[in-house]
């Protein structure tokens, strides 16, 4: 991925597309969705399953619909807003499965991830797709599979630093110090500039910690 | 850090969540069925858990004043006179129609333009190809004179049939003009008409007069 396309500003934003959801212009909502659907639904699909993906998928537009006017664009963007009110979502509906069946679903999507990292995607298939998946999978490519394991697992199933630590067999402390140089890591790799004055510096040849 | 806690720093979190989930979609082969949009938007925007002043605040939402449409059923020939606003259900039930007529796929819109020499109201018509519901809009329009209604005449093979009065409310935008519309089903999907006329003129007249918009099929 080069550095033209490393970030997209899309037009409307979000911000505005969301002010005007809060508003009830339903144009705007069906803007969002078509920018955040695939998203919210592979995440569902992944940890509650195919069959709930649908139900769960709805619930969560459902909320951007009602709280929209929650949203407040001084205390940050969009997105943090919206994956803090998916994620609160589908963990609630983890309630109840096994830690077991969590980290399964943990681990499926790690290695769906770097499988997609190591072999690329048709990244053509749909012009949102293409940069904004490109861009994350470019970040995450430049994590140690560990650190980016240790994200992962903790984000979409939301499994705690404890359990991971138990699942994997590590100390806590170890888990700990992946999740903070993996965002260290992300964090540096969404930078524009570091992006293009260091195009190449990607897959593997790192140490892990 | 709390070992409760997947990460320390919201704003870490929310960095990692957008990277993380655009990810997750390009990796997996897991994609919603195209038949979920129409599904989670119809849900949503008829608010059906909505609490009731919501409901109130949605209802205005597609269209200004859609508030005030009254559906009409042609092949009944009565109009339904009852004001929206007093019934919710109702309001709801018109609002999907016209966000499904208004975003219908492969529809035609229909502008009337003013008769009259610096006029800014205009009108607009929406047909669709999967559905008999019409949806009739207009703005800009005066505040109607005591005794004299807004109606919609539409043409069809040399046929010239009032289609029903529209229901006006005050701009929502403080703008000093008003809002109308009306909603009602044809005879069958995909409807086509040669003329569209709204009028004001009084109740009961069985010819268009004074008609203030028109659109006449190029």
């Amino acid at each position: 991925m080069g550095p033209s396309d490393s970030f997209i500003h899309l037009e409307p934003p979000d911000e505005a597309l969301c002010a005007r959801v809060a508003e009830r212009d339903a144009a705007a909502f069906e803007a969002l969705y078509d920018r955040y659907r695939d998203r919210v639904y592979a995440w569902a699909a992944h940890v509650l399953g195919p069959g709930q993906a649908e139900d769960t998928t709805q619930e969560i537009f459902s909320l951007l619909w009602r709280r929209a006017g929650q949203f407040n664009q001084t205390r940050g963007q969009f997105t943090q807003w919206f994956w803090a009110l998916t994620r609160n979502h589908i963990l609630r509906d983890l309630r109840g499965v096994s830690r077991q069946r969590r980290v399964q679903a943990g681990d499926q999507i790690a290695g769906l991830i770097s499988t997609a990292i190591a072999e690329g995607v048709d990244v053509e298939v749909a012009a949102f797709a293409k940069v904004d998946s490109g861009r994350a999978l470019d970040a995450l490519g430049r994590l140690p599979p560990d650190q980016r394991r240790v994200l992962v697992m903790s984000y979409f199933p939301g499994l705690s630093h404890s359990a991971i630590a138990e699942e994997l067999s590590l100390p806590l402390g170890t888990v700990k110090k992946r999740a903070r140089l993996g965002m260290q890591k992300l964090r540096q790799a969404l930078i524009p500039e570091a992006i293009s004055e260091e195009p190449t510096q990607q897959k593997g040849g790192r140490p892990h910690e | 850090m709390n070992d409760d806690e997947t990460l320390e720093n919201p704003e870490e979190v929310s960095e990692a969540a957008d990277t993380l989930t655009a990810a997750l979609a390009a990796a997996s082969p897991h994609r919603p069925p195209p038949e979920l949009r129409n599904r989670v938007i119809r849900n949503a925007v008829r608010g059906r858990r909505l609490a009731p002043a919501w409901r109130y605040a949605a209802v205005a939402a597609i269209a200004a004043a859609v508030a005030g449409i009254v559906t009409w059923n042609v092949a009944a020939a009565q109009p339904a006179s009852h004001h929206a606003n007093s019934d919710v259900a109702q309001l709801e039930a018109t609002n999907e129609v016209v966000f499904d007529v208004i975003a219908c796929k492969g529809g035609h819109v229909a502008v009337l333009r003013a008769t009259q020499e610096g006029s800014v109201s205009y009108g607009k018509l929406y047909t669709c190809p999967t559905s008999e519901d019409v949806v009739f809009m207009s703005g800009k329009l005066s505040s109607p004179p005591a005794g004299k209604m807004y109606e919609l005449w539409l043409t069809e093979g040399g046929v010239t049939r009032l289609e029903g009065a529209l229901q006006v409310w005050p701009s929502l935008t403080g703008s000093g003009y008003y809002f109308g519309s009306i909603t009602f089903k044809a005879d069958r999907k995909n409807p086509s008409y040669d003329t569209a006329q709204l009028t004001l003129q009084p109740a009961g007249t069985t010819q268009p007069d004074n008609a203030i918009l028109r659109w006449t099929r190029s």
